[in-house]
């Protein structure tokens, strides 16, 4: 669905994603894992649209991307982002946040802003303890970590998605909320056949979720391993793949 | 909104309606019956505080208290001096209201049709489309005789070649003088180079630039002009070329020399209009509006002996004065 | 009673009319959290247009329509010049500001007199000296326009982009166009005050529009400490602050000593209110 062919992104003269070329297929649940600093966040940038690949270039099917900026890949591209405050609308309420959501791909019009909130969501809002009255009402910046992190990934999936980006989606929750969400998500993922892309720095979530697992060091995918043709790989043996020496700046 | 926050707005209004009301109170027990002038100035600077003095100083002289003045000053704002000009229409004990300058003349007249309304320093009241015939306006302008003044300079300093014009764009009056100016300087064979100002800021540039150009100064009757006559007759006298004013009391300031206007006199000259409309009983509409300018030609001793002139034969009074106390 | 209501009344018609200008600051700042200078060039492009177009027979109406659209104009102007020339927000305000004052001296010259042309207020003739009685249902009717306005879709978008603008990236919308409305929208309606204010006063000067600024700001804050969201507060705001002027007048302990006693009156508004809040709090 996605192929990348001889990808480099350049920033401020440093070479931060080196040549890579790869492809996504419709289906497949990609964990990316990788050392700080090895150029996964530029990654999804570059798929995103956020960044424009300084060298090579970008399919989606047979259709050439590499230019469209990042306002049209979201037409198919949904992305959840490390920070909190990029996936949502802080100070709006939590029903106002889904009705927003689900402006997407439609035109805008002069229609009560509300109109588009998501009844169809009440009973999954419900089971994820989102559906009450006053949780509707709450502004989302008032949410806690764990239940802030669930309200953006269904605004981020009001629409199924073509590519679903995840980055970090459990990096700033506590254990119990960090459990909660994967679950869903998981499961969300598998029902609807999502094409997901999820970056994480924990080896052990890499092996229990993903279905491929790259692994992105200096701006190179240097390992990619398919975890459903049955390769017995432990999260030692993970960490053993990244070579933290050439982790020296 | 929270109907507390309704409440303490309320409150709020009472608050002001009780200040109103106190100072109301704070009036009728301190004054003894006497009538009220109500003063709305446009601005602080010399030229209309001279206006402001000479109206109360000669109110306060013929009436031994029987007539009182009130001073409020709009401080350059329009919108100050319409919340001003609601205020004095609004108060019953004022019966007479003096406006000082266009600003102030155009808030007053916009609220105020039937108390008489003194004014001073207004180049060209006609032009507001405020005067008809049972008008409640009288008073002086600060018009002045434009072609007389050229002539003099022509007279009293024969080898300046080309003078430059300061004056703002933004104030109508400026714009009208300058036009005439122009007009008369080039019948004398002098050549005018217009400046335009609209901010104090650009006054020390444009001045040193016109300094450059030309053999001498001369500045219109205009608010911004006069409230920077420090600066620009200081810049003048630092480079030893004549600055000529059309309001006297800028050679006070350092300008070499002015005919024209002394707002003092204006003042006076009001005051004594608007004497026989409130004890004499004497129509507005029935008193014409008159330019108060005398013929007398003020010069600064001290810039005098500066620029080392040697003054021609002319016919006119020459009274010689020194800066005022204040210095420069 | 009466002369006090003439008082009155004057500070109620004044604040209903820059009352505009600060829904105007508040849906730039407090929506799409862009400090827009350029609040004293449109109102006075407003007021200059307005002088024009009356004294050139233009009827009232199709006046204020028009100036409206000049003043959004000049926020789409401003717009540009941060969006598309990455200028900084508050050089985008002070740079159409600048311009404007030339542009509207060009338009109007420093005084234009209206006169006798008619106007809104000649609406309902009885009423030319009741000004008021027109001011509260226009003004008022405006307020419940962008308030509708600011709960549609739209409005929603625009909260969105003062908030977060990757928002609307991620919903494919474009940021920029969002900004740009908003800012024509409040510069359209701070306009629409400039050219009511010379339908009021009777004539336009270059100088009205000084001190424009201050008062949308100050209007602004006091109408925050009775509410937080977009509504009458707004209009109370305005109408406080001119009550507040009008006090320091009404004092008038020494002219030159106005504009510290305006401040103190301020800030003992605010302290005043802060205190009744946090007497509640105790209550409850």
């Amino acid at each position: 669905m996605i192929k990348l062919e001889n990808v480099s992104v350049t920033i401020n003269g440093k070479n931060i994603l080196k040549n890579i070329t790869c492809s996504i297929e419709n289906g497949d649940f990609i964990v990316i894992v990788g050392p700080n600093g090895a150029g996964k966040s530029t990654f999804f940038d570059m798929i995103s649209g956020k960044r424009i690949a300084t060298e090579g270039k970008i399919f989606l099917d047979d259709r050439d991307i590499t230019h469209l900026d990042e306002q049209h890949r979201a037409a198919f591209i949904s992305r959840l982002f490390q920070n909190p405050q990029l996936n949502g609308i802080a100070s709006m309420t939590v029903a106002q946040n889904l009705a927003l959501s689900n402006y997407k791909n439609k035109t805008v019009s002069l229609t009560n802003g509300m109109k588009k909130f998501p009844a169809h969501l009440s009973s999954e809002l419900d089971k994820l303890n989102l559906g009450s009255e006053k949780i509707l009402q709450t502004p989302m910046k008032n949410l806690s970590g764990g239940q802030r992190q669930l309200l953006a990934f269904i605004m981020a999936t009001i629409l199924p998605p073509r590519l679903f980006m995840l980055d970090e989606p459990t990096a700033a929750l506590d254990p119990q909320s960090a459990t909660k969400l994967l679950q869903f998500a998981i499961k969300f993922i598998n029902d609807h056949a999502l094409t997901t892309l999820l970056i994480t720095h924990d080896p052990e979530l890499a092996l229990a979720i993903g279905k491929k697992i790259w692994i992105l060091e200096n701006g190179h995918i240097t390992k990619q391993f398919d975890v459903q043709k049955g390769i017995n790989l432990s999260a030692s043996d993970l960490i053993g793949h990244i070579d933290y020496q050439k982790l020296m700046p | 909104m929270k109907k507390k926050n309704l409440l303490l707005s309320l409150l709020i209004i009472g608050i002001i309606i009780s200040a109103i009301t106190i100072n109301k109170t704070r009036q009728k027990i301190n004054s003894t019956p006497s009538i009220k002038i109500g003063i709305l100035q446009t601005a602080s600077h010399p030229a209309l505080d001279a206006a402001c003095q000479g109206f109360i100083n000669t109110i306060t002289q013929n009436t031994n208290g029987a007539i009182t003045c009130v001073v409020y000053n709009a401080q350059g704002s329009i919108i100050n001096a319409h919340t001003i000009a609601e205020r004095l229409h609004a108060d019953n004990s004022i019966k007479g209201i003096y406006a000082i300058a266009t600003p102030a003349l155009q808030a007053i007249a916009s609220v105020e049709k039937e108390k008489p309304i003194f004014i001073a320093a207004v180049s060209n009241p006609y032009q507001l489309d405020i005067i008809n015939k049972k008008t409640n306006i009288c008073g002086t302008t600060d018009m002045i005789d434009i072609p007389g003044t050229i002539k003099r300079i022509k007279d009293i300093l024969p080898h300046v070649t080309t003078i430059a014009l300061i004056y703002n764009p933004a104030e109508n009056n400026s714009v009208a003088q300058i036009a005439i100016m122009k007009k008369e300087l080039l019948l004398h064979s002098i050549k005018p180079l217009p400046i335009g100002i609209t901010t104090e800021m650009e006054i020390p540039h444009a001045i040193t630039s016109a300094l450059s150009k030309a053999d001498a100064l001369l500045t219109p009757t205009d608010n911004l002009i006069a409230s920077a006559m420090p600066i620009i007759s200081h810049l003048s006298r630092s480079a030893q070329k004549p600055l000529i004013a059309c309001h006297n009391d800028a050679v006070k300031q350092g300008a070499f020399m002015a005919r024209g206007v002394d707002y003092y006199e204006s003042g006076k000259e009001t005051a004594q209009i608007a004497l026989t409309v409130l004890r004499d009983g004497k129509k507005p509409y029935k008193l014409p509006i008159t330019p108060t300018q005398s013929d007398t030609i003020i010069i600064n001793k001290q810039v005098f002996d500066e620029l080392g002139i040697t003054i021609g034969e002319i016919s006119d009074t020459i009274m010689y004065i020194n800066l005022s106390e204040q210095g420069i | 009673m009466l002369s006090e209501w003439l008082i009155i009344q004057g500070i109620i018609e004044r604040g209903l009319i820059f009352s505009l200008s600060v829904m105007a600051i508040y849906i730039t700042s407090r929506i799409i959290h862009f400090d827009d200078l350029s609040v004293e060039g449109s109102f006075g492009l407003g007021g200059a247009l307005m002088a024009l177009l009356l004294t050139h027979n233009i009827p009232w109406f199709v006046a204020l329509a028009i100036v409206t659209l000049a003043g959004a104009s000049a926020g789409l102007m401003t717009g540009l010049l941060h969006t598309k020339l990455k200028l900084n927000n508050l050089i985008s305000g002070i740079v159409v500001t600048t311009a404007l004052f030339s542009i509207n001296l060009k338009i109007a010259g420093s005084n234009m007199v209206v006169g006798n042309k008619t106007t809104l207020f000649d609406l309902i003739p009885q009423t030319s000296n009741l000004k008021i009685i027109i001011l509260i249902p226009v003004i008022c009717s405006i307020a419940l326009i962008l308030r509708w306005f600011l709960k549609t879709e739209c409005g929603f978008l625009f909260k969105a982009v003062g908030d977060n603008p990757q928002m609307l990236t991620n919903l494919g919308k474009n940021p920029h166009t969002y900004v740009i409305a908003a800012l024509m929208l409040a510069n359209g309606v701070t306009a629409l005050a400039g050219g009511l204010f010379v339908q009021y006063v009777g004539y336009f000067s270059i100088w009205s529009s000084v001190g424009i600024l201050i008062i949308a700001l100050a209007g602004l804050i006091l109408s925050e400490s009775l509410a937080k969201h977009f509504g009458f507060n707004l209009i109370m705001g305005a109408i406080l602050y001119q009550a507040i002027i009008a006090a320091t007048f009404e004092l008038n302990v020494d002219p030159e000593w106005n504009k510290l006693i305006t401040a103190l009156l301020i800030i003992l508004l605010i302290a005043l209110k802060k205190h009744s809040s946090l007497f509640t709090q105790r209550q409850s």
